[in-house]
């Protein structure tokens, strides 16, 4: 009796169980700053650009909303948290309400904002939606930025001294943050895999592959595609909540272009087709982003931008589903070679889902 | 099918050891030494300030080289480096510099990198008002490590933020501005005034030393309008400033490169500049304005920057653009702090 359907998916368990066994013990193996910055960071941004992967594996779409969206719930979560105190320590409205109740409206709030931005983009393909969802991205930078009553310029500071009880105190702990972005991703990547192979997840990858053919078959095309968009947001939300009690702050910088762009790049090194790329994704670009800072590229000049750009070219160039991408070319030449069944790689999703609906 | 089976061993025993050996190498990363001080120099090397990095560093290198047996590894080049540093019976090693873009999120990252990769015990910097706020912030976590500001003259970090572990060598941007409202209202007859500031940290705090003085005495803002930092065109602020007749004058607190470009913008729309209907802060004589701005506000009033270099004191109110002669260089008169003549 086999085990697994192939040995791919044999070995790709086995990592997948490596890997959780190492990120359980990971205080344990890893210093304190891999700990409470590389990994943690690396857990938080896999979950945001898992929404990214989401909505383009399944549902052929590329979003630049969601480091907005992520940014929308720390906002949200911030202005509800923070407290007045004398000397005006903190930006935003300070209303000072309960954590836990804050904590709750924040998701369900950025959940309902990207179910309108889903909802109002749900009609647009390829490269009209990749727009409005910038357009959403440059919207929410500037409204944050400039809006003062919410934010302003400068941050929004001392998030993380306000967390719920079950919760408890995270400052001088991080530790324990690790262990709650640990366990949120664990639990997105679930859900996630689950949804898609429910009848949503299965009628979303068919909205995915021919959009007009699902229509024609009496599928509300543009109600999945809101409702993948809000789940989408739902994510990113918990990937903004993450971010605030880590860093403490939020401030419109953390959701300007450049980190849309940087969300982006994560999503494409790791692999677009396939979402343990994500935090595959954002594993490699915080490595690079904090190692070679000091690093000058010879002849022609710069650091971490240059390099994690010609890491970028090269992905484009050679493997366009990413580094996972690559363990599947990688599979599927050994199979080869092997005269066996060789494993079939993981589909490759149209951008925009070919025509409009 | 063999090969495939010794792939499953294989694969994650290869995954196990490289994260394994990342980890070790992290660890091990530049333990620290008693006998030693870790000092870290964090500046921009991005955004609106990019071109003071190598300036900066050099600033905050001078001390060394010059009281601590410093020698640079490039004289050209601080951010290189400096070895044989010795102050107070230890080691004194800078074990890196952080290239910021003038935002929070950057400023924090680079902090990070520098106090907990790096393991820095003190740190230089950063540049700019919000960086300054955030760090501020961050330095509330670290109350073991030492934060020094750069050049950062936003008001929050020591005075609202205000961490044990955060010390300022200079005033801030409000204290700098002290007497240039007072100034215009006497001197000028400035009554009502509107003001066109940077809207960040640094730009509210420049802005507030005008406007205390201003208000207290009786003036009047009657517009704020905020451009965003790092703002390339600036029609559209200059166009949401009232007209010219309607207000007595208009203070200017648009820094970095902006200065030049709102003067210039302003000039497109109302025509020749009047120095006695315009009042700025430091940046109106500073970062390369004193070329391209000055000569055209010759006779305005400026606030002043600290004790920086280049301005030439004077026991006169304020700080004052001096008539330009064509070929000579452009002078300034400076008194930080209200004036009692005033």
């Amino acid at each position: 009796m086999r085990l697994w359907a192939s040995p791919k998916t044999g070995v790709e368990r086995l990592v997948g169980v490596a890997v959780l066994v190492v990120l359980a013990l990971g205080p344990a193996l890893f210093s304190d700053f891999w700990v409470s910055t590389i990994l943690t960071q690396t857990l938080f941004f896999g979950i945001a650009a898992s929404s990214l992967v989401f909505l383009y594996a399944y549902g052929g779409m590329i979003s630049l909303a969601q480091t907005a969206l992520m940014g929308i719930s720390a906002y949200l979560l911030g202005n509800m948290v923070t407290q007045r105190v004398p000397g005006g320590e903190t930006k935003g409205l300070t209303l000072g309400w309960d954590p836990t109740l804050a904590l709750v409206l924040a998701i369900v709030l950025t959940t309902l904002i990207g179910l309108v931005f889903g909802a109002v983009a749900s009609r647009s393909f390829g490269i009209y939606f990749l727009m409005l969802t910038l357009t959403y991205a440059v919207i929410a930078n500037y409204f944050f930025g400039q809006v003062t009553q919410f934010g302003g310029f400068s941050p929004i500071a001392g998030i993380n001294q306000y967390t719920p009880p079950f919760v408890g105190e995270i400052i001088g702990h991080p530790d324990k943050l690790y262990y709650i972005a640990f366990g949120t991703a664990l639990a997105v990547y679930l859900v996630t895999r689950y949804l898609v192979r429910t009848p949503f997840g299965l009628s979303l990858q068919g909205i995915r592959d021919d959009p007009v053919r699902m229509s024609s078959l009496g599928y509300a095309v543009p109600l999945h595609r809101a409702l993948a968009f809000a789940y989408g947001a739902f994510i990113a939300s918990l990937a903004g909540i993450l971010l605030v009690w880590w860093d403490g702050q939020i401030a419109p910088g953390n959701i300007g272009i450049g980190a849309t762009i940087e969300l982006l790049v994560m999503c494409v090194i790791g692999g677009l087709a396939r979402i343990e790329g994500a935090w595959l994704g954002a594993f490699t670009f915080i490595v690079i982003n904090n190692y070679v800072r000091d690093v000058e590229l010879p002849v022609i000049g710069g650091s971490f931008n240059t390099i994690i750009g010609l890491v970028f070219l090269a992905i484009v160039i050679v493997s366009p589903d990413g580094l996972m991408g690559l363990w599947d070319r990688l599979w599927g030449s050994l199979g080869r070679r092997g005269g066996g069944a060789g494993p079939v790689p993981a589909p490759s999703p149209v951008a925009g889902g070919g025509t409009s609906s | 099918m063999r090969r495939l089976r010794s792939w499953k061993l294989l694969l994650p025993l290869a995954a196990l050891v490289a994260v394994g050996s990342v980890s070790v190498s992290g660890s091990l990363a530049a333990p620290s030494q008693a006998n030693e001080v870790r000092v870290a120099i964090m500046t921009d090397c991005k955004g609106a300030f990019a071109f003071g990095y190598e300036l900066d560093i050099g600033g905050a290198q001078a001390a060394f080289a010059q009281y601590a047996g410093g020698k640079p590894k490039d004289r050209k080049k601080p951010s290189a480096g400096m070895t044989g540093i010795r102050a107070g019976g230890k080691d004194v090693n800078i074990v890196g510099y952080g290239c910021g873009d003038d935002t929070a999120p950057t400023a924090i990252k680079e902090t990070r990198r520098l106090m907990e990769q790096l393991r820095a015990d003190v740190m230089v910097g950063p540049l700019s008002g919000d960086e300054a706020v955030a760090v501020a912030n961050y330095a509330k976590t670290k109350p073991l490590k030492t934060f020094i500001i750069g050049t950062a003259g936003s008001q929050d970090p020591t005075m609202q933020i205000a961490p044990r572990n955060m010390f300022r060598y200079h005033g801030d941007g409000a204290q700098w501005n002290a007497g240039l409202g007072e100034i215009v209202y006497k001197r000028l007859g400035w009554r009502r005034a509107a003001i066109i500031m940077d809207d960040y940290s640094f730009g509210w705090t420049s802005s507030a030393g005008i406007i205390a003085d201003f208000c207290a005495i009786g003036g009047r803002i009657v517009k704020r309008v905020f451009p965003p930092l790092n703002t390339t065109d600036y029609a559209p602020y200059i166009r949401q400033l009232p007209r010219p007749g309607t207000v007595d004058g208009y203070f200017w607190v648009v820094g970095g490169t902006g200065t030049g470009a709102s003067l210039k913008a302003f000039e497109q729309a109302y025509g020749k500049l009047d120095p006695k209907q315009h009042a700025g802060n430091l940046f109106f004589a500073f970062l390369g304005a004193d070329k391209e701005v000055a000569p055209k506000v010759v006779g305005a009033y400026l606030g002043g920057f600290g004790t920086a270099p280049g301005l030439k004191r004077s026991s006169s109110v304020g700080t004052r653009i001096c008539p330009l002669r064509t070929g000579s260089s452009t002078t300034t008169t400076t008194l930080p702090g209200r004036s009692s003549k005033a």
